[in-house]
């Protein structure tokens, strides 16, 4: 055990000395390359020599602090590369000595208990995602756009109930779900994980919601829609950023959930990914750091997946041009 | 036959603000009734009772004869252009005219038609296929004008449509307005605070102040007949001069004693006060409008009151002359060729039969028949 922790601490320093030797390299080169630069920037044009160079050292400094962010994620992928043992080095080496793909090739076989765990979390998160969306939008565009009785302590519940810690509601929802016949039951855990995001979810959509002027809903009301009407065809497209945000905020709470999934699931097949790869690196597996840096990649992949489809929703249609101005 | 009729309406808001008091109006139908008042007064928010967008707290609404106080917007059969035009960002232009018949379920290759005819009523058929954000103001009211004329609505609503153009477009879009109105030959009521606007545009003004209609008549005659001190001193720019004092008997005439200097009453205006206001000395304004007020270099009381010129404002077409009278500070219109001197003495005639009087504590004409 000493060893190993001696191992760790001589690799930490050695993680150190050789990103500041990176950085100082890196700022030696810059000052090398802005001692030539006015030479270069003279020869092409002379209007905003200093804008340019002042706009490509804020984005070398940019990529260094990005480089700083994605070396974990760098480590471990390199992590994944490695043949099983092979991290208990002194050494520090970001490409591995003899590169294998076996860790992956492990986790993907067929037999591989991976494609249980993402199937389950997949499920899970897709059908949260589903539920909180159905039931945020409408409920937040009531919030937005209607008066009724019971909204302001409505709206405070909302905001109070994300103030309670989860944990300590874990042994509520566990009596509840036993009560319902829906313990180890992944539909059990997609209803939690609905109730636990939808207070935030409901108040963010209502503050997007509120930006939206209510101009357009009448305008609809009045050219012939019902308030359903009005919603879906006009308030819906404008706020797509807002339901985006939405979704990917509810399929994220869940994809990354340990606690409440190892309380709730039991049986093998349940299993979704963080609690599969949890009892992997205690349980049996317990040195086999490849495979469970290959299952890290393998399980962030369809987050990624996700946020892209997302993303172009967040992007497309803002409330511009509608009202004047 | 789509007349709209508002009896006894009020509408109280949260919090105990009245903006509609005991409305009684009614539009003939395919007049152009403007509803005109400084912000606030309540115009805005019966033009939304009239929408369907508010309910009334109390009274009743028809449209073409019908009760329509529970009524949604959907099923009154209005349309209704905003202040902000209200257009569909992520539609394109067509779509925007088009979501009105498509709501009411309109065959497709009939609205491809009506939009296209009403696009070339209104001159934006070349923007189509455009967003709304690709747009200038004005091509954006006319496209809110076209999403309300191709419904062929009973109704049109209006508010403030031109307010957020250029001074120049407001002028073209004001003749092109009441040109389609004609044209098309739909009820409209429209909402504006800009007295121009109302008295060119309209069949008949209703003003109204804190939620009380005030007056409501023809363009013409609010500006000529006031009922009283608040319509007078709205409509009509410069605005009307209001002097305070006295009116007493003078012998065989009448004369108003204000501050420091008195006027002697028009005949004609002695008249048709003598049966409102029967005691006598009686405090009051009296109103007289810039451009009936009369000024010369040489004059002689008791018809000639003398001043002095406090400011002038020369507008190219007409000077505007402002005279300090002892307390008081008259304006009135003098040609563009006259050119006056600050603090040179200047003799007013004040003395008009169009000019009004107004009981000080009712503040209601008294030159216009007790109704």
């Amino acid at each position: 055990m000493r060893s190993e922790k001696k191992i760790i601490q001589a690799n930490t320093l050695k993680l150190r000395k050789t990103v500041a030797r990176l950085s100082s390299t890196i700022a030696r080169s810059l000052q090398k390359i802005r001692k030539r630069m006015p030479l270069t920037i003279v020869k092409l044009h002379k209007i905003g020599r200093r804008r340019l160079v002042l706009g490509i050292s804020q984005n070398l400094i940019a990529i260094l602090i990005e480089l700083a962010i994605i070396f974990p994620i760098i480590w471990i992928f390199s992590a994944s590369l490695r043949s099983w043992g092979s991290l208990q080095t002194t050494t520090l080496q970001i490409i591995p000595p003899n590169p294998t793909w076996d860790a992956y090739l492990q986790a993907l076989a067929p037999d591989s208990r991976f494609w249980t765990w993402l199937r389950n979390s997949l499920f899970v998160c897709l059908f949260t995602t589903g539920f909180c969306v159905a039931i945020a939008v409408p409920a937040a565009y009531a919030m937005s756009r209607f008066v009724f009785l019971g909204k302001k302590p409505i709206l405070y519940a909302l905001i109070f109930m994300q103030f309670v810690p989860g944990i300590l509601m874990f042994i509520a929802f566990f009596q509840l779900l036993f009560f319902l016949g829906l313990y180890d039951n992944l539909f059990g855990l997609v209803l939690i994980y609905t109730a636990l995001v939808l207070p935030f979810n409901i108040w963010n959509l209502k503050a997007f919601f509120d930006t939206i002027p209510k101009d357009i809903d009448e305008a609809a009301l009045i050219d012939g829609a019902s308030y359903l009407e009005a919603m879906i065809s006009v308030v819906l497209p404008v706020s797509a950023p807002g339901i985006a945000v939405t979704a990917f905020f509810s399929f994220l709470t869940g994809w990354n959930e340990y606690a409440l999934a190892s309380i709730v699931l039991l049986s093998e097949e349940n299993i979704t990914l963080p609690v599969g790869m949890y009892g992997l690196s205690t349980v049996t597996y317990r040195e086999n750091w490849p495979l469970f840096s290959a299952l890290s990649i393998l399980s962030s992949i369809p987050l990624v997946v996700v946020f892209m489809i997302i993303q172009r929703y967040l992007r497309a249609g803002l409330a511009i041009g509608a009202v004047k101005g | 036959m789509a007349d709209v009729l508002l009896e006894n309406v009020t509408k109280e808001f949260e919090g105990g603000v009245v903006a509609v008091k005991n409305l009684y109006l009614e539009v003939k139908d395919k007049e152009f009734v403007v509803l005109l008042g400084p912000s606030g007064c309540g115009k805005t928010t019966t033009l939304r009772l009239i929408a369907g967008l508010e309910s009334p707290t109390a009274g009743s609404i028809y449209i073409g004869g019908k009760l329509v106080n529970n009524l949604e917007p959907w099923a009154r059969d209005v349309a209704m252009v905003f202040q902000s035009y209200a257009l569909y960002p992520h539609m394109s232009i067509f779509d925007n005219i088009a979501f009105p018949l498509r709501m009411h379920k309109v065959a497709k290759t009939e609205i491809k038609d009506r939009v296209q005819k009403t696009a070339e009523l209104l001159e934006i058929k070349e923007l189509l296929k455009r967003k709304p954000r690709q747009l200038s103001g004005g091509q954006r009211q006319r496209v809110a004008l076209a999403r309300a004329i191709v419904r062929n609505p009973q109704v049109f609503l209006m508010d403030e449509p031109l307010s957020n153009l250029d001074a120049k477009l407001r002028v073209v879009m004001r003749i092109e307005l009441k040109k389609l109105q004609r044209r098309i030959g739909v009820t409209t009521v429209y909402v504006t605070h800009d007295q121009v606007e109302a008295m060119t545009l309209a069949d008949r003004v209703a003003i109204q102040f804190n939620g009380i209609l005030q007056q409501y008549a023809p363009p013409t005659e609010i500006f000529a007949h006031p009922k009283n001190r608040f319509v007078a001193g709205f409509v009509g720019t410069p605005p009307m001069n209001f002097i305070e004092g006295k009116l007493k008997p003078w012998g065989a005439f009448a004369m108003f004693e204000a501050e420091g200097f008195s006027i002697l009453l028009d005949q004609e205006l002695a008249n048709k006060t003598a049966e409102n206001a029967k005691q006598l000395p009686l405090d009051a304004w009296y109103g007289i409008r810039p451009e009936d007020t009369e000024i010369t270099e040489k004059g002689e009381p008791p018809e000639w009151i003398r001043g002095e010129v406090y400011g002038v404002e020369l507008l190219g077409s007409q000077n505007i002359v402002h005279i300090q009278i002892d307390k008081t500070r008259i304006v009135a219109i003098a040609s563009p060729t006259k050119l006056y001197q600050m603090g040179q003495a200047l003799w007013v005639k004040l003395t008009s039969s169009r000019a009004h009087l107004f009981d000080r504590e009712t503040e209601r004409n008294l030159t216009s028949p007790a109704s």
